[in-house]
């Protein structure tokens, strides 16, 4: 009994969700009339025929059942996404602390070193190589990087 | 002999020594800032026209003529080797240009966009020539319901964008769809779908999702194989075996005459869009291909005909611009304003009054074409390269690239954050064999389907009989259900055929 790890199942409850929140937010607006549409009335439809298309998943799910199973396999090094996941939202955390500069050279050196396991001293051209990237994109594009507490 | 001479006059015009240079330095530029991706060719051209104000007029609509051949070249770039979509219109490229890279075949991908792009820019210059009245009346018999018709049939397109279940395309179109309600009505300024976030009330970004769902999700992707499972493949060592073969030149040319024609009549209708041309393209080679199973997998076919449909689109953009003043999208919009920057007033009258300014520009926009075309054969050689880096090492670079590119596209941290979350999402719901390109389409075609369908029905006071009382919608409509049943019809056709007679 491997319900809970069937790819199609796991895809009909994140699409139910998915058009449960829709539903709600479309029927709190607004949904006027045919001959005047208003703002409710294009997600509000849209959740319905999500929620039915999701239901479609489901029969078939269930019929597919009795014949054999697709399940979700997380294979490979699934703490190191795990690690660049969480690497990626303490970037976005950092950003404004740090700054652009200094919180890049950080991801960059996890994802390649920790993450990726490579050299240093590749790390080191990686990391050196997109930093002058950054500094051009700031300097001659104009691009406003978020500063950090530092200055830069 | 009227076209012949005003073509003349163009060339003329646009191959002065000075002109000339321009068109190379703004191919080069182009290409540079257009390989970053989340700076698109509209970004890019906003970028670089102050560079344009210092020089004469003919000489910067030259310029900026190159500088968005490049751009959209750069786009394609990065789609074929990072598979991050620097352009909305190079996402389909993504599909099968990225699976080309995988194989080894990064070059003859490279290769094919180029050429694609110089092929469809010639017979789009041809076709401008000769067809810009007749198609310009064609195009203003359109009202709401044939967009909104248009907009449908585009969307029988999920059926040919989905590799495995047709299911799983249409719900991820569906949520693309959704996606592209969130942010203010644009009917009535009412914040939708926002759940009281700010940043949200201006809508989703669509190279934004684009890079996620594609380029962070494969770094993730990436990061998951083991150490000694990447693949590596060698460089080859000539130059001549990197671009494509002769097997695959072959596979490519009836794809891009096709992507050419269906590319230019949908860029002539105001709104139609490169973007929708590039799937509608994708959609059509898939469907007539002998090995529809390849497609996904790095046919060539996918990737020679949306960049011949692109091009082509950006070509028959033209013709609402010059003969009624109408951008039909927002790098011809800019164009637009470049010209007026220089006093000159885009519309009907711009042939007659400065026949010199509209066949110089016309004739520009071919020679950026053809200097990309020299230009880059040789940097296809450099950039085919990086395809043979390993993906431990790519993929820490792509997700820098992705971030800063994101950043790029208005300067806001949270778009970063909308970044990984599609990319989380797309990983995610990738092993789950739903696929992202159809929610892509969704939401390109969500919007102008909700606007259209809402202007229509005002019209027709709620009744759906509008749609089938125009000519124009109702023939597209019929098409639209045609070809969404077309593979069960396909298939019952087959049937019937392969019944024993006895």
């Amino acid at each position: 009994m491997h319900l809970i790890k069937d790819k199609d199942f796991i895809g009909v409850l994140l699409f139910i969700v998915i058009s449960l929140i829709t539903f709600i937010g479309g029927y709190r607006l607004s949904r006027g009339t045919f001959s005047e549409p208003g703002p409710g009335f294009f997600p509000f439809y849209l959740s319905i025929i999500l929620i039915i298309l999701s239901s479609g998943l489901f029969i078939k799910f269930i019929r597919k059942r009795i014949q054999r199973e697709e399940l979700l396999e997380f294979k490979g090094r699934n703490k190191k996404i795990f690690l660049a996941v969480l690497g990626l939202f303490g970037y976005l955390l950092t950003l404004k602390i740090m700054g652009f500069i200094i919180s890049g050279i950080l991801i960059l050196t996890l994802l390649l070193k920790f993450v990726e396991e490579r050299t240093w001293k590749l790390t080191l051209i990686i990391v050196l190589t997109c930093t002058a990237i950054s500094f051009i994109f700031g300097k001659y594009l104009g691009i406003p990087f978020p500063k950090g507490i530092l200055g830069f | 002999m009227d076209i012949f001479n005003n073509l003349m006059l163009g060339f003329s015009v646009a191959l002065s020594l000075k002109n000339f240079i321009y068109c190379v330095a703004g191919s080069l530029l182009g290409t540079m800032v257009g390989v970053l991706p989340g700076l698109g060719a509209a970004t890019t051209i906003a970028l670089l026209l102050p560079l344009t104000f210092y020089l004469n007029e003919t000489g910067a609509i030259i310029m900026l003529a190159g500088i968005y051949y490049g751009a959209m070249y750069g786009g394609s770039t990065t789609s074929i080797l990072f598979r991050i979509p620097g352009e909305s219109t190079s996402v389909v490229t993504c599909l099968d240009g990225y699976e080309m890279a995988k194989k080894g075949r990064a070059g003859a991908a490279l290769g094919v966009c180029a050429f694609g792009s110089f092929f469809a820019g010639t017979l789009g210059v041809v076709g401008l020539s000769f067809f810009a009245p007749p198609l310009i009346e064609w195009a203003l018999e359109f009202g709401p319901p044939e967009y909104f018709t248009l907009a449908i049939l585009g969307m029988t397109l999920v059926t040919f964008l989905a590799k495995g279940s047709t299911l799983k395309a249409i719900m991820m179109a569906i949520l693309g769809m959704i996606l592209g309600t969130v942010g203010l009505d644009p009917m009535t300024a009412i914040p939708r779908l926002s759940f009281g976030v700010m940043d949200l009330f201006s809508g989703l970004e669509l190279v934004i999702i684009a890079m996620g769902l594609f380029g962070i999700s494969e770094v993730f992707r990436m990061v998951e194989k083991p150490v000694q499972q990447e693949q590596v493949f060698r460089a080859p060592e000539t130059f001549m075996a990197l671009l494509p073969n002769r097997q695959e030149w072959k596979k490519s040319i009836l794809p891009m005459l096709r992507g050419t024609i269906v590319g230019f009549l949908i860029g002539v209708i105001p709104g139609g869009g490169a973007i929708i041309s590039t799937f509608a393209s994708y959609g059509i080679e898939k469907r007539i291909s002998r090995h529809p199973e390849q497609f996904g997998k790095g046919a060539i076919e996918g990737v020679a005909a949306p960049e011949a449909a692109n091009n082509a689109a950006s070509t028959g953009a033209f013709i609402p611009l010059l003969t009624l003043g109408i951008p039909s999208n927002a790098v011809v919009a800019l164009l637009l304003g470049a010209i007026m920057i220089h006093g000159i007033t885009p519309g009907p009258f711009l042939l007659k009054s400065r026949p010199d300014m509209f066949w110089g520009l016309v004739t520009s926009m071919y020679i950026g074409n053809i200097m990309l075309l020299i230009l880059n054969l040789p940097l296809v050689g450099l950039f085919a390269r990086i395809a043979f880096v390993p993906s431990a090492v790519m993929g820490p670079i792509i997700a820098f690239i992705c971030i800063l590119g994101a950043y790029g596209v208005n300067n806001n941290p949270f778009d970063i954050l909308i970044l990984l979350i599609f990319g989380i999402f797309g990983y995610f719901v990738e092993k789950l064999d739903f696929e992202p390109a159809p929610m892509i389409l969704g939401f390109i075609l969500g919007p102008m389907i909700e606007k259209t369908l809402r202007q229509s029905l005002a019209l027709s006071q709620g009744s759906f009989s509008i749609f089938f009382s125009r000519p124009i919608s109702t023939i597209t409509l019929l098409l639209a259900i045609l070809l969404f049943f077309s593979p069960v019809i396909t298939i019952g056709l087959r049937k019937l055929r392969l019944k024993p007679n006895y």
